[in-house]
């Protein structure tokens, strides 16, 4: 039945359609090939993945500006382990997940041990490892790696569906179950809704604070693994404002500024809306500076959604 | 409900550490003659005690507050889940017990106390802050959204689950606390109610 209870649950749902739609007509249906389609599973899946820890983040009405940086570093420091140390794959890339981790860490310890503001210290850092990143490559690209390092990217279960997709889809599901089944899901919506109640009643917030910027970093690492293998190349300049385009996918699949509020499957609608969106205009011709006129648009519109449903009765 | 509170037993309601509660029951129960001293022993230890690390106080009805609101919210995607939570809540809060007159009044000063001590969380610069934390909310905005909180975590979860009748005296407490607490916030409590209602 189409009442207005069903449309505004699944209105994200509905504008995801509503672009599908219009992109099919405007591209004369060249947004609906099934090649198109697999190149937007591609293209979203990096930010997808950092789409998980930023919803945490979130999630506890914080907010973590360091992703892109991290992005960039892990890009930066697992191409230059492979190809000027000859470290192998897996070893590269458990170290580049362990350094985005410990950066979620550092973020943590400045946000909930020091008590400097998350925008502030996550800024901070953010400025700090793309420096540190610039360092390491001298600016300069770094490629040359293991063929077999295109399973993050560049590869295609059964010549179709490419690994990275299958690779976000599964850090969904985790992402997922962490916030559904877990304890610390809980606990991430209590901290969001009443942070000093939740610490009244026994959580211990710093330690779930703790976690939640290492899952952040986690996630951003891993994206930069799927981005460096995408690319087979590493570049200094990669993760350059990815963070908002992660943020703006967070918001837009309803994720509550004010914190405590949000679903995973809404943030998979949020990233498949900017997928479609950036593809879209790709494929429409249009400039990349309008494309960043229309992306700060966006996330202007569903902050403000967001803000002034906030003034309205909750049903 | 109508439950008239002994003065000699108000401090400890009105208190809202639970260390001193903790001496002021020892207190209290050394002093009253009063019938129900070892129900509200056990419901001091059923809201503050731990089971895996009993040296350890938390408030475990207050979590109630702050995680109900949160399944109020996820209600609809979440609809077994919440259900056997909230029946796991009854249980947790003595509601599926046959309560005399006189527990059920101490079991309704205990929720109130409760919920006083959320709302008493309600008036930091942390709550309700917006934009990733950046802004603060103003005294206005916090009372109203205290007032939706306590609204979700009682008649909200309640009517949503439809279980009004087993929350009834948790979801009276709630509205009689927030009515003592601010009237704006009452009001707003009302109101969405009503909307729900619609």
């Amino acid at each position: 039945m189409l009442n207005s209870n069903f449309l505004k649950q699944n209105a994200i749902w509905l504008v995801f359609i509503a672009e599908i739609i219009i992109f099919a007509i405007a591209s004369d249906g060249t947004f609906v090939t099934g090649r198109n389609i697999i190149n937007i599973s591609r293209q979203v899946s990096y930010y997808g993945i950092a789409s998980i820890g930023m919803t945490f983040v979130i999630l506890i009405a914080d907010i973590d500006l360091s992703i892109g940086s991290i992005i960039t570093l892990v890009n930066v420091v697992c191409a230059f382990l492979m190809v000027s140390y000859g470290v192998n794959m897996w070893v590269a890339v458990f170290i580049s997940l362990a350094m985005a981790t410990g950066i979620g860490l550092i973020n943590a310890v400045m946000v909930a041990a020091v008590g400097i503001p998350a925008l502030i210290a996550t800024f901070a850092s953010q400025t700090v490892f793309e420096g540190v990143a610039y360092l390491i490559s001298g600016g300069r690209p770094i490629a040359g790696f293991d063929s077999n390092f295109g399973i993050f990217g560049r590869w295609a279960a059964f010549d179709l569906i490419p690994i990275c997709a299958i690779l976000m889809v599964l850090c969904f599901a985790a992402g997922s179950f962490i916030l559904n089944k877990t304890y610390f899901g809980r606990y991430f919506y209590a901290i969001g809704g009443n942070e000093e109640a939740a610490e009244l009643s026994g959580i211990r917030v710093n330690r779930v604070k703790y976690l939640i910027y290492a899952l952040s970093g986690f996630f951003a690492g891993l994206a930069g693994i799927v981005l460096l293998s995408r690319a087979n190349s590493a570049q200094s300049t990669v993760g350059k404002g990815l963070e908002f385009d992660v943020i703006t996918c967070v918001v837009l699949g309803g994720v509550s500024v004010y914190g405590g509020v949000g679903t995973m499957s809404g943030v998979v609608a949020g990233v498949l809306i900017i997928g479609s969106l950036t593809n879209g205009m790709i494929l429409m011709d249009v400039s990349e500076y309008t494309q960043m006129v229309v992306k700060g648009l966006v996330l202007a519109v569903a902050v403000g959604i967001d803000c002034m449903s906030k003034k309205r009765q909750p049903k | 409900m109508d439950c008239p509170l002994d003065k000699e037993w108000r401090p400890y309601y009105e208190e809202l550490d639970p260390h001193k509660r903790f001496a002021l029951l020892e207190r209290l129960e050394g002093e009253s003659a009063q019938d129900g001293q070892s129900f509200r022993r056990e419901l001091f230890k059923a809201r503050y005690e731990r089971r895996s690390k009993p040296e350890r106080i938390a408030d475990l009805w207050l979590w109630k507050c702050v995680y109900l609101p949160g399944l109020f919210r996820r209600r609809k995607l979440l609809k077994k889940a919440a259900k056997s939570e909230l029946l796991g809540t009854l249980e947790e809060l003595r509601l599926r017990r046959e309560l005399s007159f006189e527990e059920r009044c101490i079991l309704y000063w205990e929720f109130r106390n409760t919920v006083r001590r959320y709302l008493s969380t309600c008036q930091g610069p942390r709550y309700g802050r917006s934009l990733f934390g950046l802004k603060k909310a103003t005294p206005e905005e916090q009372k109203l959204r205290a007032g939706e909180d306590v609204w979700k975590m009682s008649r909200g979860i309640a009517r949503s689950a439809q279980l009004e009748e087993a929350l009834s005296l948790w979801c009276e407490a709630c509205r009689d606390e927030v009515g003592a607490y601010d009237e704006a916030a009452a009001q707003h409590f009302d109101e969405l109610d009503r909307d729900f209602e619609r």
